[in-house]
This record gives C-alpha cells, sequence and structure tokens, in this order.
C-alpha cells in the first residue's frame, strides 16, 4: 500500500500530511486539542487545518486533558473519529483516567457495541533542558493497557504511515512523537502510505548483535551501528516502533540470528518498555541468546534541568556502542 | 553554596504599608529580571523553555507585597513576580535558571521550578493547575495551626479550566481555607485567546459558584492589586475562608521563548498601560523627582547585573550526585 514515489519532509510535515489526507478523505475525522487550531500545534502539527477543514473539525480546546480526552470518548460513541493532541506526554498524565477507565475498556466491557477510533497523539523525550516536569518518556503507562495500541514512530516516513494506520483503525491508539524528531528529514512516501500497527521493522541488517531500539534511540542505534562497522561488527538495528501489540516474531527473530540483544529505550530502564521487550525475547529465544539481553535507558532521577545534568541521565549512540562492545566481547 | 551571596536583596516582603516606591522599584527589578533573561536565552547562557512577564509585572508584585512572612505562595510555569515580590536571592535564581549549582535547587528544577522554602515559595510548578491543588494543602495545614497565615494561590486565565481549578476552589471554600486565589487573566492560555477557551470571560464570576467573594482589579495598577490582594489576605487570616481575585493585564512577550506568534493582532497591546509607566506617571504626581526615578531604576539594573554575575561565576553542579540517587532507586544504574 506504499506510494512509489517519495517527497523529502520532516517528521512534522509527515504527521501533518498523514492528518490533511485522512481528514479530506473522512469527514468523520475532527482535531481538538490545547492550541491545535488557531496557532497549528506548538511543534507545528495541525498547521493549516482550521482553515482547510474549518472550526467544527479542528478545535482549540481549554487546558483539560482528561476532559478532551473523555469529550473524545462520547464523540467515539456517536460516530466521530476524534483525533487529540495532549503537548506532552507529561500532560497525558491528567488524562490517565480516561484513557485507563472509557478508551482502552469499553469496546470490550460492553461487548462490542461501540468501538473507539480515537487518536491521541501526544510527544514526549527529553534533550532540550526542559526539566522533570516536560521530559519524561512514559509510553510503558499506556502500552500497559489491553486494548489500546501503543506506537512511536522514528522517521518521517513512519510517523505518516503509523498516524494513517491509526486514523484508519477501528480500534484506539496512543502515537508518542518525540520532540527531538519533528525537525529531522527523510523520503516519505507520496499518496496513500500505511505502516500496519503491531509491526517492527528491520532497518539496518546483521549478524554479530541486534539493537531493539525505540523512538529516537532508532537514529542513535543507526549511528552506533556504523560506527560498529568500522571495527568489523555487523550489527542489526530493528525498530520496535509497535510497542502494544508487540511484534514478538520480528524482534525475536533477530535475536535469534545475532544472538546478542540490547534494547534502547529513552524511558526509565525499570519497568520501562525494554522491561518487557527483553521478557518477551528471553521466552521466544532463549535458547540461542548467548547472554543476557542488555537494557538502556535513562538513569533513574528526575530528568534534571541543568545541561550539565540531563545528558548524564539519557542514553545515546555512545552508550549504544559501547554496550554492543561489552556484550560482544563478553561472548566471544 | 560556592560563592559568599554578597548581593542587593530585596527586602522580605512584609508591612502591609509598602509604598508605591517599592512596590514601582520591585517592578522596575522584574522588569530587568525578565528583560536581561530574554539576552540570556538568545546567547544560550541559558536553554530549556522560557515564559517571561513583561507587561505583566503589577499583578505579580502587588499581590506578594500583602504578604508577611510565615505565608506561603504557589505559582505557575511564569513564576518570576514571585521570584523577585517574596526577595529571593537573584542571583541564586538566576544561576539555577542557567543551570548552575548554587541555584536554589542545584540546577535540576530550572526557570519554571524555582522552590525556596526559606521565601514560602512552595512552590510553583510547570504543570497548569498545580498552584491550586498545593494551595488547598497550605491551607489545611495553615488553619490546623491556627497562626494566622495565609497562601496566596497564583494561577493564569487558561487554568481556570483545568479540573483542579474546580476541585480546589470546592475544597478551600468547603473547608474555609485562608487561600487567596489570584487569577493573572492576560487574556491569552498560550496561543488561545480568552473567548475562545471560556464563554464566561469576567472569571472573577466564577467565585460565585463556590459561594466565596471574587473581585476583579486593574491587573496594571499595582496600587490596585496590592490594595484588593491585602483585603482578601485580611479576609483570609481572620478564617473567613477564600477570595477569589482576578488581575486583567496583558502579556507584552510570547508566551514562551518558542513563540512562532501569529496568532494575536499586532496591535492588540496598543492601548495598554504599562504597570511601570503607571507606576512612574503617579510617583511623578505625587513628588517625586525624575532624577529618584532613574535612580531607582539605575540600581535595579545594577542589582540584575550583580545577579548575573554570581550566576555565570557559579560551576556548574556535578553529575556525581545523580547517580547517588539513582543507586537507591535504579540499583545496578550504569556509569
Ligand atoms: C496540564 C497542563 N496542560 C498544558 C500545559 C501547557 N501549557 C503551559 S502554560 C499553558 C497556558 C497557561 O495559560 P494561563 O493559565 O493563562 O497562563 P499564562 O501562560 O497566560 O501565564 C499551557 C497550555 C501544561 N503546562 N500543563
Ligand atoms: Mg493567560
Amino acid at each position: 500500500m506504499t506510494g512509489t514515489t517519495t517527497t523529502r519532509m520532516t517528521y512534522s510535515q509527515a504527521l501533518n500530511d498523514a492528518l490533511r489526507r485522512e481528514m479530506a478523505a473522512d469527514d468523520r475525522v475532527v482535531v481538538l486539542g490545547e492550541d491545535v487550531a488557531h496557532y497549528g500545534g506548538i511543534f507545528s502539527v495541525t498547521r493549516g487545518l482550521l482553515d482547510e477543514f474549518g472550526a467544527d473539525r479542528v478545535l482549540d480546546t481549554p487546558i483539560s486533558e482528561n476532559g478532551i480526552v473523555g469529550g473524545a470518548i462520547g464523540m467515539a460513541m456517536s460516530g466521530l473519529r476524534p483525533v487529540v493532541e495532549i503537548m506532552y506526554t507529561d500532560f497525558l498524565c491528567l488524562a490517565l483516567d480516561t484513557i485507563a477507565n472509557g478508551v482502552a475498556a469499553f469496546p470490550f466491557a460492553f461487548n462490542g457495541q461501540v468501538s473507539m477510533p480515537i487518536v491521541v497523539r501526544t510527544q514526549g523525550g527529553a534533550g532540550i533542558n526542559a526539566g522533570p516536569q516536560h521530559s519524561k518518556s512514559l509510553e510503558a503507562w499506556t502500552a500497559h493497557l489491553p486494548g489500546l495500541h501503543t506506537v512511536m514512530p522514528s522517521s518521517p516516513a513512519d510517523a505518516k504511515g503509523l498516524l494513517t494506520a491509526a486514523l484508519r483503525s477501528d480500534e484506539p491508539v496512543v502515537l508518542v512523537e518525540h520532540k527531538l524528531l519533528y525537525r529531522s528529514e527523510g523520503e516519505v512516501p507520496e499518496g496513500d502510505h500505511l505502516v500496519p500497527l503491531g509491526t517492527a521493522e528491520v532497518v539496518r541488517p546483521g549478524r554479530d548483535a541486534t539493537v531493539l531500539a525505540l523512538s529516537r534511540m532508532v537514529p542513535e542505534a543507526l549511528t552506533a551501528a556504523e560506527q560498529l562497522a568500522r571495527q568489523g561488527l555487523e550489527v542489526e538495528v530493528v525498530d520496535v516502533r509497535s510497542l502494544r501489540p508487540l511484534d514478538t516474531a520480528t524482534l525475536a527473530a533477530s535475536a535469534r540470528r545475532t544472538g546478542r540483544v540490547v534494547v534502547a529505550a529513552e524511558s526509565w530502564v525499570r519497568y520501562g518498555p525494554s522491561a518487557e521487550i527483553a521478557a518477551a525475547v528471553t521466552e521466544l529465544a532463549f535458547d540461542d541468546l548467548r547472554a543476557p539481553v542488555v537494557r538502556l535507558g535513562s538513569l533513574g532521577v528526575p530528568y534534571p534541568a541543568s545541561p550539565a545534568l540531563e545528558p548524564s541521565v539519557l542514553p545515546n549512540a555512545a552508550a549504544i556502542e559501547h554496550a554492543v562492545e561489552q556484550l560482544v566481547k563478553r561472548t566471544a | 553554596m560556592t560563592q559568599t551571596l554578597q548581593e542587593r536583596r530585596s527586602p522580605l516582603p512584609s508591612s502591609p504599608d509598602i509604598d508605591l516606591f517599592e512596590l514601582y522599584r520591585r517592578m522596575r527589578v522584574l522588569r530587568r529580571m525578565d528583560e536581561v533573561l530574554a539576552e540570556l536565552v538568545a546567547e544560550r547562557l541559558i536553554t530549556g523553555p522560557m515564559h517571561l512577564g513583561i507587561g505583566q509585572e503589577a499583578a505579580g508584585i502587588g499581590a506578594t507585597a500583602a504578604l508577611r512572612p510565615g505565608d506561603m505562595v504557589t505559582a505557575t510555569h511564569r513564576p518570576h513576580a514571585q521570584y523577585v515580590g517574596l526577595g529571593l536571592p537573584l542571583g541564586r535564581t538566576f544561576a539555577e535558571m542557567m543551570g548552575r549549582v548554587d541555584g536554589q535547587c542545584g540546577g535540576r528544577g530550572g526557570h519554571m521550578l524555582i522552590a525556596d522554602a526559606e521565601h514560602g515559595l512552595l512552590a510553583p510548578s510547570g504543570i497548569v493547575g498545580h498552584s491550586l491543588l498545593f494551595a488547598v494543602g497550605h491551607g489545611l495545614a495553615q488553619k490546623r495551626a491556627g497562626q494566622g497565615a495565609v497562601t496566596l494561590c497564583v494561577t493564569g486565565d487558561g487554568a481556570v479550566n483545568s479540573g483542579a481549578f474546580n476541585e480546589s476552589l470546592n475544597m478551600a471554600a468547603l473547608w474555609r481555607l485562608p487561600v487567596v486565589v489570584l487569577v493573572e487573566n492576560n487574556g491569552y492560555g498560550l496561543s488561545v485567546r480568552l473567548d475562545r477557551h471560556s464563554h464566561q470571560t469576567e472569571l472573577y464570576r466564577r467565585a460565585a459558584g463556590y459561594g466565596i467573594p471574587g473581585e476583579v482589579v486593574d491587573g496594571n495598577d499595582v496600587e490596585a492589586v496590592h490594595q484588593a490582594v491585602s483585603a482578601a489576605v485580611a479576609r483570609a487570616r481572620d478564617g473567613q475562608g477564600p477570595v477569589l481575585v482576578e488581575a486583567l493585564t496583558f502579556r507584552n512577550n510570547g508566551f514562551s521563548s518558542s513563540d512562532r506568534g501569529g496568532y494575536r493582532d499586532p496591535d492588540e497591546g496598543a492601548g495598554v498601560t504599562d504597570p511601570l509607566e503607571l507606576a512612574a506617571r503617579r510617583l511623578r504626581e505625587r513628588g517625586a523627582s525624575v532624577e529618584e526615578l532613574a535612580e531607582i531604576d539605575r540600581l535595579a539594573a545594577v542589582e540584575i547585573d550583580e545577579a548575573v554575575a554570581f550566576a555565570k561565576a557559579s560551576p556548574w553542579p556535578d553529575t556525581e550526585a545523580l547517580f547517588e540517587y539513582a543507586a537507591k532507586w535504579d540499583e545496578g544504574a550504569r556509569r
């Protein structure tokens, strides 16, 4: 379903492209959130949509996160397809009630009488010295809920493809963007472009070790793999991209091929998505693993604002490179 | 502390008869602070988001001037008026904003999370609505202690639509807590104009729904704010419960350092009273000389220059503490 020609665009533009196309194709799609209409979203993702689709389809909301998602539940039950923007994943905390107790629960609990074609777009991650209330990665919280997809695009093409798939899905999706990726550029298929929910992708093949990476850690892992290639180590990089459902088949197949696995996710390590990924790979590929799965993530402290402190908390390409080297050494 | 603090400091907020000179001086320090902060952001000596309040000085300064030591303040992502109004040592405050070790929070909090227990600022928070919630707790503690202390809760026009506003106002009213809620109404919640986020744009009217007094003041008139908040504070100290004061003002800068603009009419600020100009005009009418006012301005600039110099000389925090902290919560933490 992927178009043949591509255009170079940013991650924000790719998201905007997906929204615009789906809104044009389906007038049940309604965008709502703080600052999304007149301003076009603080990361410019909804720019131009108000002019193109009008005020009854693009709504600036009050600062009422739980209210917005709660409203979206009603909209979905009444036949609309709401797309909610929650400005920071840190503020998604205020809407966890309606997400956990409504969005994720109702299609099952009401025995199929309702579906929840709701997309919650949010944005997380550190790296701009924004401090403890504007830097977190909390995708594990929504991925914990059965009945809800949680996806994290790492490239402009996947941003468009995953958002398009999310908008067409009758199941609810939380799409977590990364603040440092909005300006990243890449080739994006024109026209219809879907990345199926629930699929991982091998973005660089290799035989010596596997890095299972999420969101911004994917480009970091690719940088590490390039460095390691100079030392003759062929690292396979897999973009996990869907946290739930988790594409365990693709992840485990890579683990079996290389026997060495590093999971790189920006969130805190303990109880984070890397715990689930490591467990799944271990369960499925234990016999082929040459060492326990290694997890890389943020140090267990609230994100400090100081530019002198924040980098020490975050995983990066160098940390991935080091982890792979150590793993290979240990299992040579 | 790696440096001895030798900077000029604003006096503690104290007497209810602080005069217009002192209010003007505090506003001038605050204005200068924000102007210099804009430069420090441009020079990338401060990174991370930054929310200035140029044009809004009277609301915050007038309100904190109604407090006395022992009172509490909760604040928002735009908290510089509270930093100046409560007399925080500004060298440390600049150091915090620059991520340095001498900051009140050792560089961990950044510009909008400067807690200062000694000065009764517990705390500003970058999550819209938090200041209201914390104020309920302070109010309960103050009521129980029975010493007549009050809490000033600063919040914004955007924040009145958070669930926290309803929950807090009801609890504060229900339990007759000594809380004064100052709604700094600058006409926008981030980019969203007041009439696009609230149907009832006269926000003080909401107080009636909780059965508490609500009033509106010219938020650019520092004396008017000071008077209104002083009356509310006196009432709260007297055990008569919360009051909501709406201060109408205007934000004369972007909502933050990342504002792309384009959402408001460029002429919107044209007829708006600048709070410093208004106060200066009044002082002149009451007999102050041009030289006296110029001296206040000069001293304000000196105070800020000294604070910035202090901050620039402050070392970076050591990462060791991060690993020590993580060792408890994240056993086996990577180095
Ligand atoms: C719960 C929550 N939602 C959204 C935000 C993002 N945000 C920060 S400031 C702001 C606008 C607040 O408006 P207002 O209360 O009027 O304060 P002002 O910025 O005008 O001083 C928003 C939406 C946030 N920090 N917290
Ligand atoms: Mg406002």
